[in-house]
Order: C-alpha cells, then structure tokens, then sequence
C-alpha cells in the first residue's frame, strides 16, 4: 500500500510505513522539524474517528511493526507490535486455548495499536471490559524522537504512573503506540449464544432486564434493532456443561421465541452484530454513541428512537449494551441538510445522554459539529499533556476531544 | 513560630475551624510517618496538618498552600508501604480520615460513591447485604481507605481474578494543584478527552487529592470455594500453579506461603496447615456453583499430580475462613516471632517464581537473614519477608542490602519494582533499574502537566534529580541528540 | 471528679523521659511499627480520625518522650494518655502483638509520679480512687447511700426538677441502674449442687457485688447448676483496675496483695470473675506484682486460677437450659473481655445454647460503648458520642434486650439507650442463663430444693 488513505476527504501527501519504532520515531521527529501534520495509521478500520484533521501532510503507517515480541502462555502475557492485527494475536493465543476477550469493530484488519489508540469495544466490554483492563505495559514513539516505556510484562505493577492508561483512547495525539504488552485469558471452553425476537423494544428490554438480574453472567448483553426486527440477545461462556444449564435458564428468562446457537455459530453471530459497529458510514448514514449510566439505558434508547423518528432519519441498526449503558445507532439521513438534522439530533439527546459521539458521519456533515460533542472540564490539563508529549502538534491536530 | 507560620495556621483555622488543624510540635510528631519500615523510609513532619471535612475545604487548603508555596501531602489511614503520605519537604499534609461518608451505593448501576477516607473493607461490608463487594482487597483492607487505594492502586489476593484498582474506578472528583474542582470519568462510559481517572489512579498523590471516588461493584459470586494444598516443597508449589493457569482456570485467589511462614502461623492460628510441609497453596475459587464446582475438583487433580501430599476442600465460609485464617495472620504470626520484619514486595512473570525463589533463598543466606514468603503466587508477585532485631547493630543495613539485591534480581527476572505498594520515597532510587531517562521524562510529562509547580508530594516516585525542570532540560537533550542539532 | 482530668494546656513546666519505677517497657514500645492496622479499632480514632488520638500516634507520642523529643509534661501527650479508654482493641488486632495496655498504664504511671496536679484535683482522685475504691466499706456505704436516694422518691424529685443539670450530673444520675436490695457479702451467701464435682471461688467486685448483687448470685446458680460449688471468699478487695488505668499503680500493687491473699486462704478452685475488667486485671496481676521478689510467684499463681464466668461455664459441656427465653438480643463485647482476655466465642456460645433466644449481630459489636472504667465520668463528651454510636446500632437491630458481661458498660449503655430513645433492656449473659434454667425461683434463697436436687445453703 503505497497510496495515503484519504482521512474526512483530506489525502495526505505521502504515506510512510517505518520498518522499526526507532525508525518511527526519527520519523516523527524529522515530521516534527519540518512542520509536518502526521495522522498515525494501523488497519485503517476506524479512519472516520475524531473531527476533521486541522491537516494531514502525512500519513504514518505502523503495519511494517508487526509480530509477537513476547508471548509466554503459561504467564498470560503478551507483548506484540502495535501494527499486529487483532485477528492474527486471536488466531495465535487460541493455538494455545488463550484468548483476548474482547469483540471490538473492525474486522479483520484492526491492529492492536489502533484499537488501543481508539478505545473502540463492543458488546463484550460488559462481561470482560476493555483493552483498557489488559493493558500492562505499553511503548510509544513521540515526536521528541524518543520511544518511551511504561508498565512492564507482569499483570500487577505500580512502578511509576500508569501511562498505559492514558495512551489508551487518545487517538495518537500524545504519541505514536510501536508495542504493547496485554493480558491474556483462557478462552472459554464453551459458549452460546441466546437470540430472542419480540415485536418491540420494550419487550426486548424486559427480557434484557429479567437476564441481568438473573444469576447468569452473561458476557454481552444487548437489545437491538437490526434487519428491521428487534430481538435480546444473550452470550454465554463457561464449561460446556454449564452453558448448556444457564442457556436452558435464560430462554426461560426471554419468554420468546429464542433461537440458541452454540460454539463457532454463536461466535460468528456476535461478528456478524459488531460488523453493524464498523467505524464508517455509507455517504447518506451516520454512526452514533451515546453513553449513560447503566440504570438509564432503557430511558437513553427509547429517547433517541424518538429523537431518530423525529428528524425524520431512518434508523437502520439500534443496538443497546444493556448494563453498559451504550447504545449505538446507525441512521440514514435525508443528504439534503443532513448536517443541520445530525446537530440538532445529537443537540436533542444531549439532556439525556451524559456523551454522545458522532463515530462516522460523511466528512461534509462532521465540518459544523464537534463529533465529541463538547470540551471536557479538564481541557487545560489535557491541553497541558498534549504540548508536553507534542508541542508542535504534529500529530492528529484537532481531530481529538476538545480539537486537541 | 515565625509570623509567617502563625498567618499560615490562622488562616488554616479559618478555613477548617480550630479542631481541624494541628501545628503544635507534639501534635505533628504522629504525623512523620507512615506504614513503611524506618530506616527504608525516613520520617519527616509537616508545617501543618489539616482534617477537612468537605471538598471545598480541600480546595481552599491547596490554595492556600499555593499562595504560601508550600508542599502539600495527602494522606488517607497512612498503612502505605512505600513513604507515599510522609511530607518529606515539609509543608501541609492533609488528612483525608474525616470524610469517610459511603454517599451512594447504587445496585443497579453496580456503583458506590465514596469519599476517599472510607475504610476499603467496610464498604465491601456495606455492599455485600445488597448482593455486591468492592473487589480490590489490600492486606490492610481493615484499615486503609478507598482515598489510598487509588492513590496507590492497590491490588490484593483476589486481584488475580478481579483486577488491581484501577479496574474498579469509573470516575473521581478531584482537587487539582492549582486548587480547582474537577471530576473526570464518570457513570457512564466513552467520556472524551484522556483518561486522566486512569492516570491518577496509582499516581501516589502527587497529581491531586481525590475527594470523591465512583467506583465499580461486583456481583458477589454464587460460591465460593478454598483449597489448602500442601505439598513437599516450594517448587511443586509453583509447578501447581502454572498446571492450574495452563488448564484454563482463574482462581479468585491463588496464594502461596513457604515453610518457615507455616512454622509461624500454624501454631499460633490452628489454621490447619501442615507443619511439616515445604509449602502450602491456598486456592480460591468462585463464580457459577456449577463452574466452581468442576473447577475445584479439576484444581484437587492438578495439585496431586504435581505433587501435593494433601488437599483440603472448604465449601462453608466457616472452614474457608479458617483456611484464610493462616494467610491473613501471616504478618502477625511473623510479627510475634522476631522483634522487627521487612515486607518487601516484587514481582516477576509467574513462570519466572520457582527461579525468584531461589534467588530470594541465597540472599537470604548471603545476607544471614531469615526470610519467608508468602506470595500472591497466582500473578507472580512476591512478598519476601526479612526478619530482623534492629538492635543488633548493622542489622538495618543488611536488611536494605538484601533487599537491593531482591530488587536486582526481579528485574533481571523480567519483573517490577513493586506489585501492590508503590515506589514512594523507599523505591525512587530503583526507579532507574527499570526505566530511562525517556521514559521517566514521559511520567515528569504527567506530573508537569497536573501540577505544573510541584507542590504536590514531592520526593516521591522520582529519582533524585530528576524534577521538573531537569526533565524539561533533559527532553530538550534527547531531542536535540536524535534531530543531531548538537552532538553530545 | 466531672473535671478532674480536663487537661490544662498551659505547659506546668518540663521534663526529659521517663525516670523511676513503671516505665513504659522500650523493647515493648519500639515492636510497634506503625503499620495502622489497630486504627480502625479504636474508638477515639474512630470518632476523631486523628493520629495522636490512635494507638498508633500514642505509642509514637510515648516513644517520643523515651527518645527525648517529647516533653512528658507537654500537655498533648497528658491529653493522649488519657483520652485512650485503654479498651486494648488495638491489642487484639496488632500484627506485632504490641502490649498496649501495659505502655499507656506505664505512661500514666509517669505522669502520676511527675505531673504536677493542682492540688483539689490531686485530692479528689484519692478521695475517689484511693478512698472509695481502695476500701469495700467505704464504698459499700456510698452505693448504699446510692440505693436510699432511689428508693426514697428523692430521685424522681430530683429528675423531675433538673436540679443537676447545672452540675453536668444528670447524665451520672442517669446511668445508675436500681440498686440492688440486698448486698452480696463474702463469706455470707454460697450455692452448692447435691454432688458437686468441682469448687469455684466467686469474684465479688464493688460494683458487681453491691449495685449488681442479684446478678452475681445469678453467676452463682448458674454455676451450681453446672455442678460447681461456690462460694466468695472473705478478705477480698476491689480488684484496681481503675487504679492502674489511672496510673495509680501503688495503690493497684496494695490491693493486689489482699486480693492475693484472700484467695490464697480458698486454694482449690478456680477464681469466677463478672465484670470483664476485674477479670482482666485480676489475670494480669502476675505483670503488675513482676518486679516484686515476694509476691510475683503468688501473683502468678493467682492470675492462672482467673476466669470470665462465661469462660469457665463454656470450659465443659454446658447443662442443656431448658426453660425457653423468648427474645430477641445483641451482644455487645466488653471490651476487657474481648480485648484483653480475647474471649468473644464464649458467650455468643452460652447464648446459643438457650432455647428460644435469637441473637442477632448490631454492627461494631466490639467497639468499646464509651464507658472504659470510669472513663464516661471524666471525658463526658467522647464517651456519649461513643455511646450514641452504640445506642444507633443497637436500634438497627431487633433486639429488645443488649447483652453484655461488665458494670461498666452495662450502666454506660442503659444511659446511652435511653438518652437514644430505645426500650431495649441490658442484662448479664449470666443472667439470661439463669432464666433459661428457672431462675432464682430454682434457687430459693431459703431452703427448699430445686429440680436439680440441690440446695442453696445460707450460713
């Protein structure tokens, strides 16, 4: 891949694609000294994410930083290349019965660094949280031409601040991820997946809401809108044994017509239902976040069911993380003043949702909008962080919160 | 007393009424230290002490503090291990035990807000009749606070299969250092901005002082189940403990202790645990009854075929508490034994453990120090017990020698400076074992950017000489040495 | 006596480290390593969260004036010494095995020796502790000048009119439980089974053997009905405790020797004690008489015959209690029953025993109610927040009736419930044993035999 990926309609000029982290961060430094915009690149899954670059002069790859630098199964760590694809780690740890539990957008081809970078997860952040909770060590490139550690290759550890956690979700503005050491489980030795179809949302909170007070842990937990049916949708792991005992249980719970699919047909459902997540949307649709505390879901998604009716959009997949308190909604939109419809949509739900975030939009509708949907009380301190890490704001200029 | 100091304590007083501040000498004496081993950690007395009560008393204090210049040092029930709550320069220390009100606990959220001196394990005693516990468990949970175990981001045995504390806090309202309120995080996910709840949580007060903590609830698992096995000598031990990771099964806890620990708990607790055993393994187990119950006996199988002379299976809090009786006395029974210990605390990959065992034995015998370990065997981290008579002379020496030498040797293992009890002032020497001047520029880059005067409990963390402003100058080198403005 | 120990900060002049005899022990001080674990246990940490006012901060104070950085007359380390109920929570739960209550006793030794009091303060504690306490005779006539003035309707006038209000009294006068009718007087009153397999000599107390006579004599029959004989051997005194809180550590030894001596001349048997803080003294006797060449060996040798009555009842298989206590009842752990003689399984077992009893656990059921000794007459205002904390966890409960086995706290927790607006009555475990097996109606005082086929005998 040589042509430079177009990033909310700007292309950068060049595309570089450093062979090692040293070589990545000279780059950032050489970008650095002449006054160059850089936007770090992985599977390019989730592009779409953030506000329009101030500028992009260059696009920065790290798919050539790819590998396992350090895999021990018997300690449950893992250290890789951020370039890695998520799909190739998976394929190796479950070699070794291990696994990553996590079920982030992004097909194949999202990189370990990326979806570090973005902080994107799907429904399983319910059961087994996020790439957050994994992370334990982690290395990063800033345009001081420096590549900097932290953490380590043991899952407890307070030496020196936690800058793991602070990379995470901060869309390489700080500095550019080369590796990262996780955390990794035992894959279950089952699962199943519970579908229930109902007529209406209600009813697939109801049932959502029966499981979750029930003695089953689910792992994911949804109620959703996809294909235009609604249905609750329950996964499952443990011992076979046992998943086969609390799926008898929850289709009592759903009290529906409930399809269960177990072991790789559950698995592929799930793939199935996050690829509706995908961090892009087609050139008449918008992708939207919006998050609540966990009690508040059911009140959240029926308020933007009615927000979404009323701008008069078309909501073409809701999908609700009962007990996260996320629901994710793709909707098409009327081209014609679609910018003004997605601000006023998202102005609507603002009372009622405690962030909303414009995930993928055409760049054309983002222009009037902050996709973060506002400034965080601790701008200063974020602003403070960033000229620290990189003061010339070489990287991703203003596509982050608070257009850091 | 100076002027100077009198308007500092007037204005003190005024903020927080005259029983909420002390200066007088012998007041501040019992405020010099803090759970860490003297001699590892040097005592210091701050200008003043000050118990808020609110947060905007805690606000008022910092600034004042910055309108004074001086340093300011939070401190929760000071059970810290590594000179965290000790003001080493001096200046205000405020105590946070005041403000130990549980103000929410929301079942269907599965949240608790907390102000930060609450007690750890009494919120778990408040959560638990509601269906749910607070999972981060440190040894001293009888009487830390929540305030300390963000500050430190405390782990504990059932961190193997809960997460160390930054896993369990969602959001924090926060004092800064230029004085200002500030919440980050929240109850809901996906706020925007960095994740700055996840950087001050283990930052070791040195980036705020947390006046109201969110944190996570768990669900309290259907059953529970404890394992005493006990076998011939530590390495089967270990060997157990990486045939059970390797099975697929995360114990809540897996806790290891060694023979001369047996030979101290047994006799005063009657926990049960063979006395002529080289080690015994306490697994817990919890979750789904019918997981927990397969996973038990999968747990029996692998510890006899890895050498274990026998196993005890508790299913009845009773028995298990008096199982965990012998774990949790470990410190005691050590305590009545010899006149002073040393509780260090490392960590190495868990398959690096039989090798850092060794290595703690021949130290040990290099050093002619008894030491026990009792460990968290389950995430490889060690608690080496050095037991000493500081009244022999040169027996404080030895003791912080030998425990140098158990530090080398984690790091070489591939292991940390410290798994659960930070690096404070006892640890910031060591820093450089383990980071370089790059990345020890990164963290100063955190701690210039929340608390750009540093006045927030300096002497911490950073090896000396490398504050601020060094750092800033230091940056500025490496720059300039990979750009080769100038050649060094 | 109300302000007896309020302290007066203007410095009374100085002193370097400890000098003469009962010094805090420095090999004991400096096991302490300041871990923390004891805060959360102590009850003046509890309600001030201040260091100095923790075990912690006050083994640091008094290691402080052993080093030489603290004056021992400095007034914050006077306040420290006797802020501290000397409750021995800490104790109980220290890592180290730290001794506390030897060190703080030690500490307030020095300051006895070296404090200068004003005079009328010097007098009053003689006259309280010394006079009073210090001879059974004397302090039988006080409690039964006590028991005249509530019986004689000048009580109720006397609450009726407020009048003591203006002497910060009314809470003392609040405390005070009914009078028991008659006194239990050595050597007057035994209770022996028809085939006794074993003798038991009863610890009579000030407090217990006069204001709660009637429940000694409970301790007796329940005793007997055990199969032990029991008798309460003449000669004996108050048991000092309250004098080695206080620091009065001379005065302690002298009562120590008559007690010793009085059961000495009543060898066999073990000693039964009511009150949880006599017992505590009483079995530290041997520490207390250590450095004295005559006496340590009998000290010692005496302090191994002591028991909590419910330790020795929850010693053997207890006779079943047949009589069924419908009631629902907390227990609150005295202090010097729990802390200092770790006995908590005991009576919770007793209680167990007792058919149709349902013990329900209150919160912080083993931190200290607020009444230490005499620690709710001089430090007022602690001891009733303490108090109240105990009387709001007591309310969370069902219970209508608190059990505990000490004076101290049975006086201090009626006043705290009542002040807190509870019904719930305070009885002795003994006490409620003894209904469980028919009571005194089993046990006639004159004559007459009991199911058991024993007889209570009256010289």
């Amino acid at each position: 891949m040589n042509t430079p990926p177009t990033i909310d309609g700007l292309t950068p000029s060049a595309l570089v694609t450093p062979l090692s982290a040293a070589e990545l961060a000279d780059t950032l430094a050489q970008a650095a000294a002449d006054g160059l915009k850089v936007a770090p690149i992985g599977g390019g899954t989730a592009l779409a994410l953030g506000n329009p670059p101030e500028r992009v002069d260059l696009a920065l790859s790290t798919l050539a930083l790819n590998g396992v630098l350090d895999y021990e199964p018997s300690d449950l760590v893992l250290s890789v290349a951020a370039g890695a694809r998520f799909a190739d780690v998976q394929a190796l740890l479950a070699g070794h019965g291990q696994t990553l539990p996590l079920d982030p957008p992004g097909d194949a081809a999202a990189t370990i660094g990326g979806l570090i970078a973005t902080a994107l997860a799907g429904p399983r952040r319910l059961g087994s949280g996020t790439l957050r909770d994994l992370l334990i060590g982690i290395a990063v490139a800033h345009p001081a031409g420096i590549v900097t550690k932290s953490g380590g290759m043991v899952v407890k550890n307070v030496t020196g601040f936690d800058l793991p956690r602070l990379y995470h979700g901060s869309l390489g503005t700080l500095g550019v991820i080369v590796s990262a050491n996780l955390k990794v489980l035992p894959r279950a030795r089952a699962e199943a997946t519970l579908i229930a179809r109902v007529v209406a949302l209600d009813d697939a909170l109801a049932a959502a809401d029966r499981v979750r007070a029930s003695r089953l842990r689910p792992v994911a937990l949804e109620a959703a809108l996809v294909d235009g049916a609604w249905f609750a949708a329950v996964r499952l792991e443990g011992r076979p044994a046992t998943v086969a005992t609390l799926a008898a249980e929850a289709a009592g719970l759903l009290e529906s017509d409930t399809e269960t699919l177990h072991g790789t047909d559950s698995a592929a459902w799930w793939r199935r239902y996050v690829a509706h997540q995908a961090v892009h949307a087609a050139p008449d649709e918008a992708l939207l976040r919006f998050a609540v505390r966990p009690r508040a879901t059911a009140d959240l998604v029926r308020a933007v069911l009615r927000a979404v009716d009323g701008s008069g959009a078309i909501p073409r997949a809701v999908m609700a993380s009962v007990g996260v308190g996320t629901v994710i909604v793709r909707a098409a939109l009327d081209p014609e003043g679609a910018a003004a419809t997605l601000s006023s949509l998202t102005a609507t739900i603002s009372p009622i949702a405690d962030h909303v975030t414009v995930i993928a939009a055409p760049p054309a509708w983002k222009r009037g909008l902050d996709v973060w949907g506002g400034a965080p009380q601790t701008l200063d301190v974020m602003r403070a962080l960033k000229s620290h890490f990189d003061p010339e704001r070489v990287l991703n200029p203003g596509r982050f919160a608070g257009r850091i | 007393m100076s002027r100077a100091h009198d308007h500092l304590i007037e204005r003190l007083e005024r903020i927080l009424g005259p029983g909420g501040v002390f200066h007088r000498p012998a007041d501040l004496l019992v405020y010099e230290y803090d759970g860490s081993v003297e001699g590892a950690v040097d005592t210091a007395a701050p200008v003043a002490v000050a118990l808020p009560t609110t947060t905007e008393q805690v606000a008022a204090i910092v600034r004042l503090a910055n309108e004074f210049d001086l340093p300011v040092t939070p401190r929760g029930a000071g059970t810290g291990l590594s000179g965290g709550a000790v003001a080493q320069r001096g200046g205000i220390v405020v105590a946070l035990t005041r403000m130990d009100r549980i103000l929410e606990i929301d079942p269907e959220d599965r949240t608790a807000l907390v102000e930060p001196g609450v007690i750890n394990l009494e919120l778990s005693e408040a959560t638990i009749p509601g269906g749910h516990f607070f999972a981060p468990d440190p040894s001293s949970q009888k009487a830390c606070t929540v305030g300390g175990n963000v500050a430190e981001n405390s782990g504990g045995p059932h961190c193997l299969k809960y997460g160390v504390t930054t896993n369990h806090v969602l959001g924090l309202e926060v004092v800064l250092p230029d004085g200002r309120v500030v919440w980050t995080g929240g109850r809901a996910g996906h706020a925007p901005g960095y994740d700055l709840t996840g950087a001050l949580v283990g930052s070791e007060g040195m980036l705020g002082i947390v006046t109201k903590a969110l944190v996570r609830l768990t669900p309290n698992p259907e059953a529970t189940l404890v394992e005493l096995a006990a076998f011939p000598d530590v390495e089967s031990a270990s060997l157990a403990v990486s045939r059970i990771i390797a099975a697929g099964i995360v114990p809540a806890a897996l806790e290891l202790m060694d023979n001369l620990t047996i030979q101290a708990v047994e006799p005063a607790y009657h926990a049960g645990y063979p006395m002529d055993a080289g080690a015994v393994l306490l697994a817990e187990l919890d979750g789904i009854a019918e997981d927990v119950r397969a996973e038990g006996e999968d747990v029996a199988v692998l510890c006899r075929e890895t050498g274990a002379t026998s196993v005890r299976v508790a299913s009845e809090k009773p028995e298990r508490d008096l199982l965990w009786k012998g774990r949790k006395m470990a410190l005691a029974a050590m305590g009545r034994l010899t006149p002073n210990y040393y509780l260090h605390d490392t960590v190495v990959p868990r398959t690096k453990l039989p090798a850092a065992l060794r290595r703690v034995a021949e130290v040990a015998t290099e050093y002619d120090l008894p030491i026990a370990n009792v460990l968290h065997a389950g995430d490889g981290n060690l608690h080496p017990l050095i037991l000493f008579d500081r009244r022999q002379p040169g027996a404080v020496e030895r003791v912080l020698h030998a425990s140098h030498e158990l530090l080398h040797s984690c790091v070489e293992l591939g292991g940390a400076l410290s798994g659960e009890h930070g690096i404070g002032t006892e640890k910031r020497a060591a820093l450089t074992l383990v980071f370089s001047a790059d990345d020890l520029a990164a963290m100063a880059g955190i701690k210039n950017s929340f608390d750009p005067k540093s006045c927030f409990n300096p002497e911490k963390l950073f090896p000396a000489g490398y504050r601020c402003g060094e750092v800033r100058a230091l940056r500025a080198q490496a720059l300039a040495q990979k750009l080769g403005i100038y050649a060094m | 006596m109300a302000v007896a120990y309020e302290t007066d900060l203007a410095k009374l002049g100085t002193l370097t480290g400890y000098s003469g005899p009962d010094q805090p022990d420095d090999d004991l001080l400096r096991a302490c390593v300041h871990c923390g674990m004891c805060l959360p246990s102590c009850p003046t940490y509890r309600l001030t969260g201040q260091e100095m006012s923790s075990p912690r901060g006050r083994l640091w104070l008094m290691r402080g004036v052993a080093d030489g950085r603290l004056d021992l007359l400095d007034p914050i380390f006077d306040e420290q010494m006797y802020q501290c109920l000397n409750c021995r929570a800490c104790e109980a739960v220290c890592p180290s095995g730290v001794h506390y209550g030897p060190l703080v006793e030690a500490a307030r030794s020095q300051l006895e020796r070296h404090r200068p009091r004003p005079v009328w303060q010097r007098v009053l504690r003689r006259v309280a502790l010394g006079g009073v306490f210090g001879d059974q005779r004397v302090f039988r006539a006080v409690v039964g000048g006590l028991r005249l003035y509530q019986r004689s309707g000048l009580a109720a006038l006397v609450r009726r009119t407020g009048v003591l209000k203006p002497l910060k009294l009314a809470e003392t006068e609040r405390m005070m439980p009914p009078v028991a009718a008659r006194f239990l007087r050595p050597g007057a009153e035994r209770w022996t089974p028809s085939s006794p397999a074993r003798a038991v000599r009863l610890f009579n107390g000030c407090v217990m053997g006069t204001v709660f006579a009637d429940t000694n004599r409970a301790a007796g029959r329940v005793l007997a009905h055990n199969g032990a004989a029991v008798d309460v051997p003449v000669g004996q005194q108050c048991c000092g405790a309250l004098h080695v809180h206080a620091g009065m550590m001379d005065e302690a030894r002298a009562l120590a020797k008559t007690n010793i001596a009085a059961f000495e001349a009543a060898p066999d048997g073990e000693i039964a004690v009511t009150a949880a803080g006599c017992g505590a003294a009483l079995k530290e006797y041997g520490f207390l008489l250590k450095d004295d060449p005559a006496w340590a060996e009998r000290a010692r040798a005496f302090a191994d015959r002591v028991r909590d009555v419910t330790e020795l009842l929850a010693d053997r298989p207890l006779a079943v209690p047949t009589q069924a206590v419908d009631r629902i009842v907390t227990y609150q752990e005295p202090c010097h029953l729990a802390h200092a003689q770790r006995i908590t399984a005991q009576p919770r077992a007793i209680l167990d025993a007792i058919p149709g009893l349902t013990l329900v656990e209150m919160r912080e059921s083993s931190l200290c109610c607020g009444s230490a000794g005499i620690y709710n007459l001089i430090r007022r205002e602690m001891a009733e927040e303490l108090g109240d904390r105990k009387a709001r966890h007591v309310l969370e409960t069902p219970a209508t009736a608190v059990v505990t086995a000490n004076p101290g706290c049975a006086m201090q927790l009626r006043a705290s419930l009542a002040r807190n607006g509870s019904a719930a009555s305070v009885v002795h475990v003994v006490e409620v044993l003894d209904e469980a097996y028919g009571g005194s109606a089993a046990w006639p005082p004159e004559g007459g035999r009991e199911p058991g086929g024993s007889r209570p005998q009256r010289p």
